[in-house]
């Protein structure tokens, strides 16, 4: 996906100097920005839980003296390390083989509120992927949700293209989702295309959806443990 | 022929039935993939209606090489979409059924699953293409005869690529990675090739033709294919098609039937 965008966008910008705000320099960074992200947010190892509820796996986890959710949220910072040591060295070998013009803003306050962020887009995505995971105690078809979420944030999340490449009424409701601010938002900030004011704005968005995901996931599981029959065990 | 075509109407009907008991998924999936198809025409839309058109060609010219895109993708998951699900059957001994059944092992493979949720979308598309064919481009007895032609060649193509991965398959027990790569690559021919730098472009049309898969097809329909592009089409298809029984006579020669 990552190569398909980049000669995608290298192709479009083969005669222009500046498409939806993006020089060519921007764009490209910003694909290989989401590459990066991908791995620090959206990696993820809690995608099994669904299958371990299903399974009665997770009897194995509850009765044991650790929370479920640390222990999922454990499992997940293991495969975000690994995928960060991946698609460094993909993009370390795209920029050597490539050699493509990237644009890197200086140093700002823009790149220290990345250290609040990045955390709080993973733990949102967490509490996203743990709450469709949950979906197990109830039915065993938890594969199509997924595939839907997957669908959505491809799109919402920016990960095919930059959200503001859309028309500007599917670019409002994306704001109204949980989604932009998972990879779309943290990339615009390192790339220095959001303001002060945005920049507050997408934070303070982002810490209330992971608030409430993180709720929604607390509610979601103690009312799941009611049903759970450990099915398979 | 025609008992192949009733355990594929046998094959077919499992499958069926199987979507039916979990309707909520197939609905899902069948929301999903729409909403996937329409996100990226509003994409191709935003973008031509921004840039004007793409490698020299309009916003109905590109929305006609990203339907066909969708058409052959859509068709080749339809018929092929057991290779999906080979590598379980090469690790649980499963295959070693499939080889003593008086029939072709590679039609089982192929055919052992087909989506019906793809049948629903394939129609719809075949529906919206066909319209927007019709109102965009002039389509004469030879323009339709040589797409259909191409469409065949681009089938063919196809199924000689599944027929490698299922040999891959055989030889290795890794049939996942490998189809993954090959959809990313025909992932890049939602937009027509040419659009592509000259290293991408050739790799995607000699190594693997991807161009001849779904970019040749839609040019065909729009009248913009040369005769030589027909006459390489041909050979590349001969090619394949002859690699890919090779690779699967080989592959069955090595196979040990190891895991039953």
């Amino acid at each position: 996906m990552l190569l398909t965008s980049y000669f995608l966008w290298q192709a479009v910008f083969n005669d222009k100097t500046e498409i939806f705000g993006y020089s060519q320099n921007q764009m490209l960074s910003y694909i290989m920005l989401v590459a990066v992200l991908q791995s620090a947010v959206l990696a993820s190892r809690s995608i099994d839980l669904a299958g371990v509820i299903n399974s009665g796996e997770l009897s194995n986890i509850i009765i044991r003296p650790i929370s479920n959710l640390w222990y999922w949220l454990s499992r997940d910072a293991a495969d975000k390390a690994l995928n960060l040591i991946f698609s460094a060295v993909e993009i370390f070998l795209l920029v050597v083989l490539l050699r493509p013009p990237l644009a890197w803003p200086g140093f700002s306050h823009s790149a220290i509120s990345l250290l609040l962020i990045l955390p709080l887009a993973t733990l949102l995505y967490y509490f996203i992927n743990y709450l469709f995971g949950l979906t197990g105690f109830w039915t065993n078809e938890v594969w199509a949700p997924r595939f839907l979420l997957m669908v959505v944030m491809q799109f919402l999340a920016g990960l095919m293209f930059p959200l503001d490449v859309l028309p500007q009424n599917i670019q409002d409701f994306a704001a109204w989702t949980p989604f932009p601010y998972l990879v779309y938002f943290p990339a615009q900030v390192i790339l220095g295309k959001i303001g002060d004011a945005g920049l507050v704005n997408g934070l303070a968005a982002t810490a209330v959806w992971t608030v409430i995901f993180g709720i929604l996931v607390e509610i979601i599981w103690r009312r799941g443990l009611r049903v759970y029959g450990a099915e398979g065990r | 022929m025609k008992r192949y075509l009733r355990v594929w109407l046998q094959l077919a009907h499992i499958s069926f039935s199987e979507q039916i008991a979990t309707r909520f998924s197939s609905v899902l999936f069948l929301l999903s993939k729409t909403l996937r198809f329409v996100f990226f025409l509003l994409f191709i839309f935003s973008l031509t209606d921004r840039i004007g058109g793409l490698s020299g060609y309009n916003r109905d010219q590109i929305i006609i090489f990203f339907l066909v895109f969708n058409f052959v993708d859509i068709a080749t998951q339809l018929f092929f979409r057991g290779v999906y699900f080979f590598r379980q059957k090469v690790v649980n001994g499963e295959f070693d059924f499939y080889l003593v059944k008086p029939m072709s092992p590679l039609f089982r493979i192929m055919a052992g699953y087909t989506d019906f949720m793809d049948l629903i979308t394939l129609i719809a598309l075949v529906i919206y293409g066909l319209k927007f064919t019709v109102e965009t481009v002039e389509l004469t007895p030879v323009i339709i005869f040589s797409s259909v032609l191409m469409i065949v060649f681009s089938f063919l193509i196809s199924f000689s690529i599944h027929v490698w991965v299922v040999a891959v398959g055989i030889l290795t027990t890794e049939v996942d990675n490998a189809i993954m790569v090959y959809r990313d690559l025909t992932s890049m021919a939602r937009f027509p090739v040419d659009v592509y730098s000259a290293p991408v472009r050739i790799f995607l049309t000699y190594i693997v033709p991807v161009a001849f898969i779904m970019t040749v097809p839609a040019k065909s329909l729009m009248g913009l294919a040369s005769p030589l592009t027909f006459a390489i089409s041909a050979v590349i298809v001969f090619c394949f098609l002859l690699s890919g029984f090779y690779l699967w006579r080989y592959a069955l020669s090595q196979y040990s039937s190891a895991s039953s």
